[in-house]
């Protein structure tokens, strides 16, 4: 079993069932972000990047590629945020020279703004950077958006692979290994069990609204 | 008393007693910042003089070591610690021991060695953000009946915003006090929440968006209620 080059894969499943060993053992030569960095916390954030690059070019492209701004460098650690720290060590991550990024549970602390610029920088680095994502997170509304393919993580090992359609509309599947599907989903088989009109697959809440009022 | 009466910066604000009050804001709006003033001595003896406060985030663990002796030598609590484990697959705490815990797992086992010191004030900022849905369902389902059977008082902060349905009250904070209310009132501030770049829950989402078609004559956050409105 591989990841898909080039593509953004996501690896779900509950607490506990072992989706950082997995993919730990599946990817190699990848940076993981981790907050690990939250150790560092009596440093600057030039001093945390600097572990990764000495370069204050890439350093200072990485803190724009997070809405940081150059200003920032100087700043301390100990004045973030937790979503401003998991979004740095997002920005630690890209530092590195790797073809892979693993990003473990990104998404943690972030409002709705700051998880959409997300999912534009890994539209970003896939497509214009040619890099291979790997995500390792909870939170199915989130990867639903931009999960090229999914990896169903249970008891330390890959139990099921696909698409984000393959996996979310599985409702056995999810009930059996403890994955939340997405709102989406669960309104539009919620719609179709009530009132037997079949919504489209959507992965976004406006292309749903659109879908609803053609509907009714 | 039912309520606290807080001072936040400059700002007199109402905290229920034996309720959960949620804050949200935007990422660095200075949430921990507050959390971590409330917890002070000098603010809890003004404020919480009878109290016992604990501070739970994301990232700050008890020695784990120190964590799984407790809750093994623990008997007063050893049921209630046992129905949370079996929540996770654990089947008894003595089990713990040969656990490395996960992200997710190591908020568990803070979450229960803060609740063998039974405070009556919790603080929990982003406290489950590591726990998947489901869990963090049933984990907070069976502590909401625990804070409402002991009657304690706890402040929330989460990223995820399915959990306002869990609450009773929400602040909305941006280094300072812009909102305070109950959940339904706070439904009704759409242009604050999404100016700050925040967002409803998926039902509440999902009706402010839906609104602009002229579909309702009256506000619906139920999804049930909702599709029988739409395909009367």
């Amino acid at each position: 079993m591989e990841i898909k080059k080039g593509k953004i894969n996501v690896f779900i499943g509950a607490t506990g069932s072992g989706k950082k060993e997995v993919v730990s053992s599946l990817v190699k030569n990848a940076e993981m972000n981790d907050l690990f960095i939250e150790s560092f916390k009596d440093r600057s954030i030039e001093e945390v990047l600097s572990l990764q690059t000495k370069s204050q070019k890439k350093q200072k492209e990485a803190l724009q590629m997070i809405g940081f701004s150059e200003d920032d460098l100087k700043r301390s650690l100990k004045t973030l945020s937790l979503g401003e720290l998991e979004r740095l060590s997002v920005a630690y991550t890209l530092c590195s020279k790797r073809d892979t990024y693993i990003f473990c549970h990104p998404s943690v602390g972030l409002d709705a703004k700051n998880k959409k610029s997300l999912i534009k920088l890994f539209r970003l680095l896939k497509t214009r950077y040619k890099k291979t994502i790997v995500v390792i997170s909870h939170d199915s509304n989130w990867v639903h958006q931009f999960a090229d393919f999914l990896f169903v993580v249970y008891n330390n090992n890959v139990v099921s692979t696909g698409t984000t359609y393959d996996i979310f509309c599985d409702k056995e599947l999810c009930k059996k290994y403890d994955i939340k599907r997405p709102d989406i989903i669960e309104f539009e088989d919620f719609v179709f069990e009530k009132k037997k009109k079949r919504l489209g697959y959507r992965n976004d809440i406006k292309d749903l609204i659109k879908d609803i009022y053609r509907n009714i | 008393m039912d309520a606290y009466q807080v001072e936040i910066n400059d700002q007199m604000v109402t905290i229920p007693r034996d309720k959960w009050t949620m804050v949200v804001g935007p990422v660095g709006s200075g949430k921990s910042k507050l959390f971590h003033r409330i917890t002070s001595s000098s603010f809890k003896k003004k404020f919480f003089p009878q109290d016992k406060i604990i501070l739970l985030d994301s990232h700050s663990f008890f020695p784990q070591d120190k964590i799984k002796k407790e809750l093994l030598m623990n008997i007063e609590d050893q049921k209630n610690i046992e129905t949370i484990l079996k929540l996770f697959g654990i089947s008894s705490i003595s089990t713990l021991f040969h656990l490395e815990p996960s992200a997710g797992m190591n908020q568990v086992l803070n979450f229960l060695y803060a609740y063998i010191k039974h405070p009556t004030i919790w603080i929990l900022d982003q406290a489950f953000s590591m726990i998947d849905p489901i869990h963090k369902k049933k984990l907070l389902s069976w502590f909401k009946k625990e804070t409402k059977k002991n009657h304690l008082t706890v402040l929330y902060a989460s990223s995820d915003p399915e959990d306002i349905l869990q609450v009773d009250q929400v602040i909305v904070y941006k280094e300072k006090v812009l909102f305070t209310g109950s959940k339904r009132k706070f439904y009704e501030e759409e242009k604050l929440v999404h100016s700050l770049g925040l967002e409803y829950p998926f039902d509440v989402e999902l009706y402010h968006q839906l609104k602009y078609y002229n579909v309702f004559d009256k506000p619906i956050y139920d999804q049930e209620r909702m599709i029988d409105h739409l395909w009367k």
